[in-house]
């Protein structure tokens, strides 16, 4: 049973390291996780959702966390039993497997240096960043070492190398790096004004297999930043540049990749804005060249709009686009609360537009299409108490999508989304809570609605339903229930009924996570 | 299934009893982007309020939305802070100022955690969630989720700490 060969190595490995330090009386502090994510599967005729064969699908994940004084040591173990539904590429679909990723380290008296699996970003992530999302299956850590220093409070410099994590082992490509960061305010002890200049530097190395594809094996690029802060405003900017890396994943585009963006943002007095430019040009880059999912992206590349968490509002998400010029605004605003229009709690007010331009791929060919619209969304939102039990929430979206962004070729999709979100708290412990919203479009699928009703008992307890409707075309309804207990370090949910196809998104990359019928049971310890 | 949940417990078990868990010695930024170490949270040696969250996160914000409007009435009787670490990434940090700014929610301290290494060190795995800590820094309550209501057992808690 691999399982307990590896919980047995485990165990081991973590008595001999607390047992080391057994005589102190300073024990250290020990943390853990405990999570899974397991669903059921049904056949479904009206959504044509088939269950895959064995009918299950398990995600799961045990993380413990050791640190005395500044040591640290810590293993995360992962079991496919086998992935959920959509998770991974085909070939490792229906596989039960196990993995683990272990680290160590010391931090303290400036010092950073880490051992192991490794999650690093530098700046916003347009050069280099791992991290991990178990929503999306991403975890692209470095196996490798890390090695940081800072200077009393103003200077880090750090440098890293290592393979790249692929799902199931590893890459053949290194990455190493390094990166700096100064503040000029805090050197020079300044008050009111702050400003902080950034640089990194990494490279790629990876051997290259058939000449004449244009590939080299060392693909370096760097990245520079600045940001300054005076009173309520904050000016930043970043720009990337990197030798290409023509591969599967680019179609083979041999042209630099180049990066820009610049954030402008003021606060003050119940408002906040922000203002946000992005250029790109081939900005993506892969932990190898023949990749061809998004498991192994070792740099971070976000769509920057609007998340929407409305269900409808999230039918047709926006993916950042090889070649892309746009950005977005962001306003926030607080009636105080005790005026008119504040009311009781502040009314809260929010408002964004984005939109983005470029020319789209040709996904077979690989060349670039005339400058086009790419996505834009309008979205504005209120809150607002009335009274003292009652709450609610409107809110509006208006976008426009591209579908050749997402490989379909015709005419842009418009739609409308309306929300009404509405709370009514009976006592102390007793809500409830109901969502009315309507999507309204003459595309795609046409005209949906959706409710949801939700009654919880606090701190405990939550029960929903769920119903969305396709009335416009398909005429099915994606009906689903949940129940969820929540004590102290344990939470556990249990969802049943039928589920929309959708895209989750992140970096730039989506997965596309199948329709289905179903019961998904969900448990997360933490310790 | 079942067995392997099990047997992850069995030996979570003993290494719970050894160590407790504590705040980690972790960086962060604070809400204009400077590094700090989390650990200056307890500076003040009071006991602290530690909120996992993000700005997408519908049932964080109306948690935060809860303690904010709460802090008036829960400040008069006890002493303690309330920090609210938040884990957007490159994607939406940038607008976590002008968003709290801009829903008034001026009684929380914040801070950034944009590649979620304190949220990793923590072993946060859904969020919101809610961590209460003693002066000392030592974890004594944690909460997952939030139902409205669900804070009062936080203010409850806190007050076992005074």
């Amino acid at each position: 049973m691999d399982m307990m060969k590896y919980s047995t190595i485990l165990a081991c490995l973590m008595l001999v390291t607390t047992a080391a330090f057994a005589q102190e009386r300073d024990n250290g502090s020990f943390s853990a996780g405990l999570e899974t994510n397991t669903t059921y599967y049904l056949d479904d005729s009206k959504t044509g959702a088939s269950a895959p064969e064995g009918h299950m699908g398990s995600n799961n994940y045990l993380k413990m966390d050791y640190s005395w004084k500044g040591f640290y040591a810590g293993v995360q173990l992962e079991g496919y039993l086998p992935a959920l539904s959509g998770y991974f590429p085909m070939n490792i679909r229906g596989e039960n497997f196990l993995r683990y990723d272990a680290y160590a380290g010391y931090s303290g008296e400036g010092w950073d240096v880490r051992l192991g699996s490794l999650y690093e970003q530098f700046g916003s992530g347009l050069l280099f960043r791992t991290y991990e999302d178990r929503t999306l299956g991403i975890n692209n850590a470095l196996q490798g070492v890390r090695a940081g220093y800072t200077f009393g409070d103003f200077l880090t410099v750090k440098a890293i190398y290592g393979r790249v994590r692929d799902i199931k082992d590893y890459t053949n490509a290194m990455v190493s790096g390094a990166d700096l960061s100064f503040s000029v305010s805090r050197a020079a002890s300044w008050d009111s004004l702050e400003w902080t200049v950034e640089g990194s530097v990494l490279d790629k190395y990876e051997h290259v297999e058939t000449e004449g594809t244009g590939a080299v094996p060392h693909n370096t690029g760097y990245s520079a930043r600045m940001a300054l802060g005076y009173g309520g405003f904050r000016l930043s900017g970043e720009y990337m540049s990197r030798r290409s890396d023509p591969g599967f994943y680019n179609y083979q585009d041999s042209t630099r990749c180049e990066a820009v963006q610049v954030d402008f943002g003021y606060t003050g007095n119940g408002f906040g804005g922000l203002l946000t430019f992005r250029k790109l040009k081939n900005p993506f880059f892969q932990g190898y060249r023949s990749a061809s999912d998004m498991y192994t992206y070792i740099n971070y590349v976000p769509a920057l709009t609007q998340q929407h968490s409305y269900a409808l509002a999230t039918l047709n998400p926006y993916t950042t686009q090889f070649d892309e010029t746009g950005g977005q605004a962001d306003l926030y605003y607080n009636f105080r609360r005790g005026t008119t229009v504040g009311g009781r709690k502040g009314m809260k007010i929010h408002a964004n537009f984005s939109t983005y331009y470029g020319g789209i791929l040709d996904m077979v060919t690989g060349v670039r299409g005339a400058d086009e619209l790419l996505f834009r969304d309008l979205t504005i939102d209120a809150e607002r108490w009335f009274g003292r039990n009652f709450k609610m929430i409107l809110f509006y979206s208006w976008q426009t999508f591209n579908p050749a962004t997402n490989g379909h070729a015709s005419e842009l999709w418009n739609s409308h989304t309306v929300v009404a979100d509405m709370t009514y708290k009976f006592d102390r412990k007793n809500s409830l809570r109901m969502e009315l919203q309507h999507l309204y479009t003459k595309e795609d699928q046409k005209n949906w609605a959706a409710i949801l009703l939700e009654y919880s008992f606090a701190p405990r307890w939550s029960v929903s339903l769920t119903d969305m409707w396709n009335y416009g075309d398909t005429g099915i309804h994606y009906v689903n229930g949940n129940v969820s207990y929540s004590y102290g370090k344990i939470r556990a949910a249990v969802n049943a009924g039928r589920f929309k196809e959708g895209y989750l998104c992140s970096g730039g990359v989506c997965r596309l996570t199948p329709a289905y019928t179903g019961v998904n049971l969900s448990l997360v310890v933490s310790l | 299934m079942k067995h392997y949940i099990i047997l992850a417990l069995a030996i979570l078990l003993p290494f719970q009893m050894w160590g407790q868990k504590t705040l980690p010695n972790v960086e962060v930024k604070d809400i204009d982007g400077n590094t700090v170490n989390i650990r200056s949270i307890m500076d003040d040696n009071v006991p602290v309020i530690l909120s996992f969250w993000f700005t997408s996160c519908k049932p964080c914000l109306q948690e935060l939305g809860a303690i904010n409007d709460a802090y008036v009435d829960w400040a008069e009787e006890a002493d303690f802070k309330v920090v609210a670490v938040a884990t957007d990434d490159s994607r939406s940090s940038a607008k976590v100022k002008p968003m709290v700014t801009g829903r008034g929610w001026t009684d929380i301290t914040f801070l950034l955690d944009e590649n979620s290494d304190l949220k990793r060190a923590m072993n946060v795995q859904m969020q919101p969630s809610v961590f209460i800590l003693d002066k000392d820094g030592n974890v004594v309550y944690t909460h997952n989720g939030y139902t409205p209501g669900s804070e009062e057992e936080l203010f409850d808690q806190i007050l076992k700490l005074q």
